[in-house]
């Protein structure tokens, strides 16, 4: 059998992996296994579209035939049903079986389910696209990312909104008390008010969900991949429990060794980095992922942006700065500085990424 | 050594300040004080700051740059042949 990759999950993790793969082992035989029919988008870009920034042709990162160009197969709109490790066989929900020499899976994360609107997929952001127009007023249920963004949706279309969060604030694993407290000040100079999560309605036309999205790791458990801190437990080199097995992106929670645990990272860079370093691996020249990521985002105008590891439970410490409209939040883990929150202080990130990439060189 | 002339271009209206472009070519990118990525030649900025400039680049740096361009979840990075007008990215 010819050497053969089989990549699960054709979102950014997934074919920068396939392409990395291709770039530096062209003869390795590579299948994409992409359960949407579309070509890869970005995730990124919805909130885009839906506030009409962009078209909708505007979302796609790369086209049907360029998949084919850089000779990786793409098989699209199929489902794997079941991992067979002592085979190395992967069967999709045809019954069609794929032998693999390696296989990664890069499935990402998915909403838990609900009866409102949530924003993971193209097709989401064309039902919030349709619905908009009909709504009088957004009830918005949950207190990170996606709720930030439903926030600024509801902006854009002047639509009235009630944010309803658990905890008492935005992001509320993160930030501590007093910075969620500014940011509730914020929503409520925009007329943006915070209520319990327990007032949301259980059903309304305007309802909106960004209530987080957990790794999906059923195909990684059924195949016996161990699982950790919320996703497929994986070495520095994405490598998971079982032989031959790898994951990366959303879905992976990679061994960091100046942390001393595995962590879960969710965003844009991570992915990239996670697909950069293990298609290199794959195609013979072996990368680890290293770099802290960073996500920015805004909350009606106000910058926020998270780097390196910034879960108040794996920091020891935590050091708030304000300096007047500008905060900074240091997370410590005994000594060493971890992860770091800037909220409307964009100009100190270059710094303070160049510090905790220090903080991250393997000893 | 071969240069080619590119015009390498940050659009602020799609940029959400991921920084990946940074974090892969820190010479032609930089964030500014409204979390929005500028383009720098070479590491500098002569002129002053901007969201676009003509660069004159080696293959190896037009790698880098396309790399970064390629980085950009939003697609923010776009990066023009200078000389013939072709559109190298997206």
């Amino acid at each position: 059998m010819e050497e053969t990759i089989v990549i699960i999950g054709g979102g950014i993790a997934g074919v920068t992996t396939a392409e990395e793969v291709k770039k530096h082992a062209p003869h390795v035989r590579v299948v994409l296994i992409d359960g949407e029919e579309e070509p890869l988008y970005s995730r990124v870009l919805l909130p885009h579209y839906i506030k009409e920034k962009i078209p909708r042709a505007k979302v796609f990162l790369r086209t049907p035939e360029r998949y084919a160009e850089q000779g990786i197969e793409r098989v699209a709109g199929k489902e794997v049903s079941k991992i067979d490790p002592a085979r190395k066989t992967v069967t999709l929900n045809d019954d069609t079986h794929i032998l693999y020499t390696n296989l990664v899976l890069a499935t990402g994360t998915a909403p838990r389910p609900s009866q409102g609107y949530v924003l993971q997929t193209l097709a989401d952001a064309d039902a919030i696209v349709e619905a908009l127009p009909k709504l009088q007023e957004m009830h918005i249920v949950g207190g990170g990312f996606m709720a930030c963004e439903f926030v600024n949706i509801a902006e854009k279309f002047h639509l009235p909104a009630k944010v309803y969060v658990r905890g008492g604030g935005f992001w509320n694993t993160i930030l501590p008390e007093e910075a969620q407290q500014v940011l509730a000040q914020h929503l409520q100079h925009h007329g943006v008010r915070i209520h319990a999560a327990e007032e949301a309605p259980t059903q309304h036309p305007g309802l909106f969900y960004g209530t987080g999205a957990p790794a999906q790791c059923h195909l990684a458990e059924q195949a016996g991949c161990a699982s950790e801190a919320g996703g497929i437990k994986t070495t520095e080199a994405l490598a998971t429990t079982q032989p031959h097995i790898f994951a990366a992106g959303d879905c992976a929670a990679a061994w960091q060794p100046t942390l001393g645990r595995h962590l879960r990272v969710g965003n844009w860079q991570n992915a990239l980095q996670h697909g950069r370093a293990l298609g290199a691996t794959l195609g013979g020249a072996p990368t680890v992922a290293t770099k802290p990521t960073a996500y920015a985002t805004d909350l009606l105008g106000l910058s926020i942006i998270f780097m390196g590891d910034v879960q108040r439970a794996h920091a020891t410490q935590l050091h708030m700065v304000r300096n007047g409209e500008k905060i900074q939040i240091y997370y410590y883990d005994d000594a060493r500085l971890i992860g770091v929150v800037l909220i409307n202080d964009p100009l100190a990130r270059a710094a303070l990424l160049a510090a905790l990439g220090t903080s991250y060189v393997p000893t | 050594m071969l240069t080619m002339k590119i015009q390498l271009t940050v659009d602020p209206d799609l940029c959400i300040g991921a920084a990946s472009c940074v974090t892969t070519d820190p010479q032609s990118f930089v964030m500014n004080g409204e979390n929005k990525a500028e383009v720098l030649d070479h590491g500098q900025a002569p002129g002053g700051p901007s969201y676009s400039r003509t660069l004159e680049v080696t293959a190896e740096e037009l790698e880098g740059v396309i790399t970064a361009a390629q980085s950009c979840p939003t697609m923010a990075v776009i990066v023009t042949n200078q000389e013939t007008g072709e559109q190298l990215y997206p």
